[in-house]
């Protein structure tokens, strides 16, 4: 089945892998050259994580689509359930686990593929 | 057990979950294209990029160049210049820890290091480089269980991924509960730009230019936000 041989596949392996560094590397690279005691730069690097994570939680649901229920149903009351749940208890274990659990049962049982 | 080995073991069992049950999926996935459990070793552990690695075993199936690899994981995997971008701050003065900590810069990690509160006794240093060590561990696990024996597994398992969303659903409304007022904005510029962006482009182009858009609102709401961040309660 494999199409690349041991040598070819691992030669792919490693660009990935070189790219993969580099991309996460690069921002470090630019910021010795910045003066990074500028105003917009301090403001900036408190209030980007934030504003990431949340870019990074529609990344999480970015597969939903409204065509039918079990493209949205499970992705939005398990999310729905999590929030409910961490509002109620605060407990992050409890959130993450009873959201997954239930997510799992809908899409295997309620609304499966 | 040291206290930040113990701070880093509690605070990454979401991730462990997540990426014990989705490295066994890559694992067997690779194991069944003809990849034995040793190129699951290499791969999770000298790339270490969860959807990545699953483009890279459709590339090794296909066949690709390398230049065609190259480009492809440019694509996939830009958004992480955004991590680096903000870790900047984080990771300083981590000496010779600190080539590791960008290696290992997963969006898991990126949102475990964002959020995480340590506690003033716990040497900082040494909790965050083991909260990277110990996600990556539990990736190079998870894939190489699923080399070996991941075909045996007879539990279904479809939706354990869910875990990953929940952990960045639990990390997100953290930040919004302790940032009050306008201390909330970030949150709301990036969920709105990522909220728009995926509704202008689709699931796949969506994440590059919410992020872009989401730096230039931050830079656009700076005046606003910041008259804020002077108060005891700012970070």
């Amino acid at each position: 089945m494999r199409t690349l041989t041991s040598s070819e596949s691992l030669i792919i392996i490693m660009v990935v892998a070189a790219m993969t560094f580099f991309i996460r590397l690069l921002p470090f690279l630019i910021a010795g050259k910045m003066n990074r005691s500028a105003a917009i730069w301090q403001s900036i690097s408190l209030m980007l994580p934030t504003a990431i994570l949340g870019v990074l939680l529609i990344y999480a649901i970015r597969t939903i689509e409204f065509a039918n229920l079990h493209g949205f149903m499970p992705q939005i009351l398990g999310v729905a359930i999590v929030m409910l749940l961490h509002r109620w208890k605060r407990n992050t274990l409890i959130s993450i686990g009873v959201g997954t659990i239930c997510y799992m049962l809908m899409v295997q049982f309620i609304w499966p593929a | 057990m040291s206290k930040e080995t113990r701070f880093a073991l509690k605070h990454t069992v979401p991730v462990l979950v997540g990426y014990l049950f989705l490295g066994i999926a890559f694992g067997l996935m690779l194991q069944n294209a003809g990849y034995h459990f040793l190129w699951a070793l290499l791969i999770s552990t000298v790339v270490y990029a969860g959807s990545m690695q699953f483009v890279l075993l459709s590339m090794l199936i296909a066949g690709v160049d390398p230049a065609t690899a190259a480009a492809m994981t440019l694509s996939v995997n830009s958004r992480h210049f955004f991590y680096g971008l903000s870790c900047i701050d984080i990771f300083r003065n981590m000496g010779k820890r600190a080539g590791y900590m960008i290696f290992s810069l997963t969006d898991e990690t990126f949102a475990l290091l964002a959020t995480v509160k340590i506690p003033d006794q716990l040497d900082r240093k040494k909790t965050i480089f083991r909260i990277a060590l110990f996600n990556h561990l539990y990736w190079i696990l998870g894939s190489v269980t699923g080399a070996i024996g991941g075909d045996v597994l007879t539990l279904n398992l479809t939706g354990i991924d869910f875990a990953m969303t929940a952990l960045f659903v639990v990390l997100f409304m953290e930040q919004i509960i302790s940032a009050p007022g306008k201390r909330r904005i970030p949150a709301v510029i990036g969920l709105g730009s990522g909220i728009v962006m995926l509704i202008l482009l689709g699931p796949d182009r969506f994440i590059l230019p919410s992020l872009v858009l989401a730096v230039g609102l931050l830079i656009v709401t700076r005046p606003v936000i910041q008259k804020t961040r002077k108060e005891p309660a700012a970070r």
